[in-house]
């Protein structure tokens, strides 16, 4: 009976320990979790590159706001700037577009944009304080502010499809 | 060509695996002895095929030939020839594939050895080792088969993982760890193989004992030589971060060496049978839990370099080989009764038993810790971390009753200890432990746990010379011999105990350094103008500005240092650097290290700015630090080697 | 070859430019924000602290504390900061609440448990010993071997 019990229990560790393993596949572990869903998002004031000016968050309340962290170092970066141009561009009426820079020099930036165009203004960060204040884990990352200065959404990952942009960006145009 | 050929070899291992398997096994339960030859002929055949697809893809890499996906993979034209050796094992699917070879090494080894003798558990034995053989030739064979031909090769590739080939010990590193991990099948082989037979004499303890010791060293030094790396190349100034691949490794570790405590109550008192087992059986799980914590992907670890699919397959045979212990010891656990009983808790038994206790302890605080971020997260859906911190809490206080068990242990009689004796030879270690402290104390060192290792450190120490050294000075007074023969015959004529102690000396100077370089570390960062000079500890480190470099296969930005001591004098040091790699995102950092065993001064490379050719440095002093991988390899590579060495009155005799 | 050229070369190849951090503040302040910071996971990293990690993320992670520190703000304050964006993950230790108190009190059990059975297992004090074992319990063996070479 004891020993009935005794060996119930190991099967049960056993079986616990491997269903525990199995239930972690397909998750990734370097995923970062983001807690700021659903607040309002952090206020910042910082400088753009791209005309002497000082933009603040707070300044645009009442409308919808994307932000996208990105570096010039980044690879996946450079991949979506063109979607997030074209955005600009098709929903730029309706939300305000915002890069950026963080983890960079102030002059790469600027040979950055000088050769690949830019579409919105952008920002630098040059100590990355928004970036960590935002609660940023990786690079490029979008943000999606509501007309109520809410973070409605993170999306960590590069946009390399415009149609799953367009579909992220309604949300927050309601 | 060369796939095929080496992809042909793979399936000749499995075949003969599989053979040796089914055939050790099924023959082994029903007795048929006759059938030995047959499995040992396929175990050999095994070895040779594994061998030979190693060899075959070494040839691959260093012909450059990216037709071969594994070389296509890892390989390029630009590395260095070492490091296109050393990548056979610098991704997945190569290490499997080099894992088969080592494996195949040791069941050679194995088979070959007792090939004359105990034939009654050899094929139930190199049954179970063969089938573990069999998965992994599986493995290679299909999930993680390197061997795939690429019909349009790439004319280069990228070449393998950069912080591989950032320091010279990861030549030697992966290898060691692979030795201690693949050896546990055997001392997992012999077990399971007297389980099977339903029997353990004391003939086939033997064998038990001395193979766990042999993966048990190069498990030791794997790991030593992998906190090394950490601390020569990572650059944050530590060596131990119970990262997940970290404790992967060290967990097999610890119910190694508790069942080499163990086994001794079991040679001594026929008692503690199924324990004693158990912890043969577990080491080799958890060994096989840690190469799935590696090489699954489902950890986030800074050494998980690769992820794959080969998850799955591996969790089943995890499954299965807990659900095959979990019976076996149940079904046979019974018959494993104790012959003898033991004495009480002040006695060498009660010791050992509870140094077997810690030993778990601190193995589950390992397991727990490592798998609590899965629990938390598959069962409460919050994702947590159980770093660091957690650790050194948790298991600092355990090591140091560790530290004290292996000081009263050895003084400690079997059975039961007379209490004025006991007194008597407690005296003097207890006494030189107590002035170690109150020496610390003068000396201007605080804190309980540093202190408390020294002072223990002190005890041991003197526990353990005693131990060595007794034997030796009844033959110098009784036989008037020289010190040195009298030390070398006693210790010929014990090698086991002998070899026992001076591992333990090695881990007293192991926990040490652990100690002194963790509490008394000096630490200083800033950012320095060329010509300017920062203070850490009581040395001068001066930034003489940026120096920059290109090799065959990384270019560098590092900054040129000097040393400066209190009396005012400098020494030249290698300075440190960020290294460049082709096709790697971030620069790797290489520290500079300056000193060899009193104290290291660290200096790591945290940024640097061209403009202003400025640099910004995380500096350390660490105190004894080098004494871990210096003395704790020496130390524990010679007592196991003197414990291990052939018995020359047996060969003699027989 | 000048030193621009070759770090252009390694830009070009993208990558990030190492930062500087903020200075230290004063000792005492400064040895709070690495004790802090030792306790703060690095969001870009593999399991390390922001303290311990070269990144120059985790720097302005660590930058993010000193300004806190400086502001006055108590450690709670400062692990909160964090918390908000990362949840518990952001702590290096769980915290002993909870689930996660199961990680902190789980091996304190065992202990308890262990030290049971071992005591369980070993004689009482004051029993007498199992009659006639098989070896000679208090014997050592080993001295006698010496013995027994001495004496050839």
């Amino acid at each position: 009976m004891k020993r009935g019990l005794a060996l119930l229990a190991a099967l049960g560790v056993v079986g616990g320990l491997v269903f525990i393993l199995a239930r972690a596949f397909g998750k990734d572990p370097h995923e970062v979790p983001f807690k700021l869903k659903g607040k309002p998002a952090p206020d910042f004031s910082i400088k753009r590159l791209d005309a002497d000016e000082v933009v603040s968050l707070s300044s645009f309340k009442g409308r919808p706001v994307v932000l996208n962290f990105w570096a010039t170092w980044c690879g996946p970066c450079k991949y979506e700037h063109p979607v997030l141009d074209w955005a600009a561009g098709e929903f730029g009426d309706q939300a305000v577009f915002l890069g950026i820079v963080f983890e960079d020099t102030e002059a790469n930036t600027r040979a950055f944009l000088k050769q690949n165009g830019w579409n919105f203004p952008q920002l630098f960060d040059p100590k990355s304080t928004v970036a960590v204040d935002y609660g940023v884990s990786g690079v490029p990352e979008t943000y999606f502010i509501n007309r109520d200065g809410i973070i409605v959404k993170k999306y960590p990952a590069p946009f390399t499809d415009p149609r799953v942009f367009a579909a992220e960006v309604k949300e927050i145009l309601q | 060509m060369n796939s095929t050929l080496g992809y042909g070899l793979v399936l000749l291992g499995l075949g003969f695996a599989a053979f040796a398997a089914i055939t050790g096994l099924v023959t082994g339960l029903t007795r048929r002895e006759s059938a030995l030859p047959w499995v040992r002929g396929a175990v050999y055949g095994y070895a040779a095929s594994m061998l030979a697809s190693n060899l075959v893809m070494v040839a691959a890499l260093l012909q450059h030939d990216f037709s071969v996906k594994y070389v296509a993979q890892v390989g390029s034209r630009a590395t260095p020839t070492i490091f296109t050796i050393v990548s056979l094992w610098s991704a997945l699917e190569g290490s499997i594939l080099f894992w088969g070879a080592v494996m195949g090494g040791y069941l050679f080894a194995f088979a070959f050895i007792y090939r004359k003798q105990h034939g009654r558990y050899m094929q139930l034995s190199l049954g179970v080792m063969a089938a573990v053989a069999t998965f992994f030739a599986f493995l290679i064979a299909g999930p993680a088969n390197p061997w795939v031909h690429l019909p349009n090769p790439p004319l280069d590739g990228p070449g393998p993982n950069p912080l591989l080939q950032n320091h010279v010990l990861m030549i030697i590193h992966p290898p060691m760890l692979y030795l201690g991990y693949v050896g546990m099948t055997i001392p997992f082989g012999i077990a399971a193989g007297a389980l099977l037979r339903g029997e353990l004499g004391d003939a086939w303890l033997v064998p038990l004992r001395k193979w766990t010791l042999v993966p048990w060293i190069f498990l030791s030094i794997g790991i030593i030589l992998g906190s090394w790396w950490a601390y020569a190349v990572l650059g944050w100034g530590g060596y131990w971060a119970w990262d997940p691949v970290e404790n992967a490794s060290f967990m097999p570790w610890l119910t190694a060496t508790a069942f080499m405590h163990s086994t001794m109550v079991l040679e001594k008192k026929k008692a503690l049978k199924l324990w004693t087992i158990a912890l043969a059986l577990s080491s080799f799980v958890l060994t096989i839990v840690g190469t799935f914590m590696t090489r699954s992907g489902v950890f986030n670890s800074v050494h998980s370099f690769t992820q794959s699919d080969i998850g799955p397959t591996f969790l089943v045979f995890i499954a299965v080989l807990l659900v095959f212990c979990v019976l076996l010891l149940a079904a046979r656990g019974p018959m494993l009764v104790a012959e003898s009983s033991l004495g009480g808790i002040v006695s060498r038994e009660g010791s050992i038993l509870l140094n077997n206790l810690v030993f778990a302890c601190i193995t589950m605080v390992v397991l727990l810790g490592t798998l609590f971020p899965l629990i938390s997260e598959g069962l409460f859906n919050e994702k947590l971390t159980v770093g660091e911190p957690y650790f050194n809490q948790m298991a600092l206080p355990f090591m140091v009753a560790m530290l004290f068990l292996m000081g009263v242990g050895p003084m400690l009689p079997w059975g039961a200890a007379d209490a004025k004796t006991l007194r008597d030879t407690a005296l003097l270690p207890g006494a030189v432990g107590v002035v170690v402290v109150l020496v610390c104390l003068a000396l201007g060192y605080r804190g309980a746990m540093p202190l408390a290792t020294f002072g223990l450190a002190g005890f041991v120490t003197v526990v353990t010379l005693r131990e060595l050294l007794l034997p030796a000075r009844q033959r110098v007074e009784a036989q008037k011999e020289s010190w040195g023969t009298a030390l070398f015959v006693s210790a010929s004529r014990a090698r086991r105990r002998f070899g026992g102690y001076v591992v333990h000396l090695g881990i007293v100077v192991i926990a040490v350094a652990v100690a002194a370089s963790s509490a008394y570390k000096t630490h200083a960062t800033g950012t320095l103008k060329p010509g300017e000079t920062m203070p850490v500890g009581n040395y001068q480190v001066r930034f003489d500005g940026l120096d920059r470099g290109r090799e065959p296969h990384r270019e560098w930005v590092g900054a040129k240092i000097t040393l400066l001591t209190e009396d005012g004098r400098e020494h030249a040091a290698e300075g440190p650097r960020f290294n460049y790699y082709e096709r790697s995102t971030d620069p790797i950092g290489s520290p500079s290290v300056t000193g060899r065993f009193v104290r290291d001064v660290y200096v790591s490379l945290l940024a640097y700015d061209q403009a202003t050719g400025t640099a910004s440095f995380n500096m350390w002093l660490f105190p004894l630090v080098g004494a871990i991988w210096y003395w704790g390899i020496f130390l524990l590579a010679l007592g196991t080697l003197i414990a291990l060495f052939p018995d020359q009155r047996k060969r003699a005799a027989s | 070859m000048t030193l621009a050229l070759v770090l252009s070369m390694v830009l070009s190849q993208g990558y990030a430019p190492p930062r500087q951090g903020q200075d230290p503040l004063d000792v005492e302040r400064e040895a709070r924000v690495q004790r802090v910071g030792k306790l703060l996971r690095c969001a870009v990293c593999q399991g390390v602290s922001i303290a311990d990690s070269p990144a120059s993320m985790a720097r302005a992670q660590l930058d993010k504390v000193r300004e806190l520190v400086a502001a006055g703000k108590s450690d709670d304050e400062i692990y909160e900061y964090f918390v908000e964006r990362y949840g518990e993950w952001a702590l290096m230790e769980p915290r002993k609440a909870g689930v996660a108190l199961t990680v902190w009190v789980a091996p304190l059990l065992a202990l308890v448990i262990g030290l049971f059975l071992v005591f369980g297992t070993l004689r009482r004090p004051g029993t007498p010993a199992s009659p006639a074992p098989p070896v000679d319990s208090v014997s050592d063996d080993f001295l006698d071997q010496v013995r027994k070479d001495l004496e050839k």
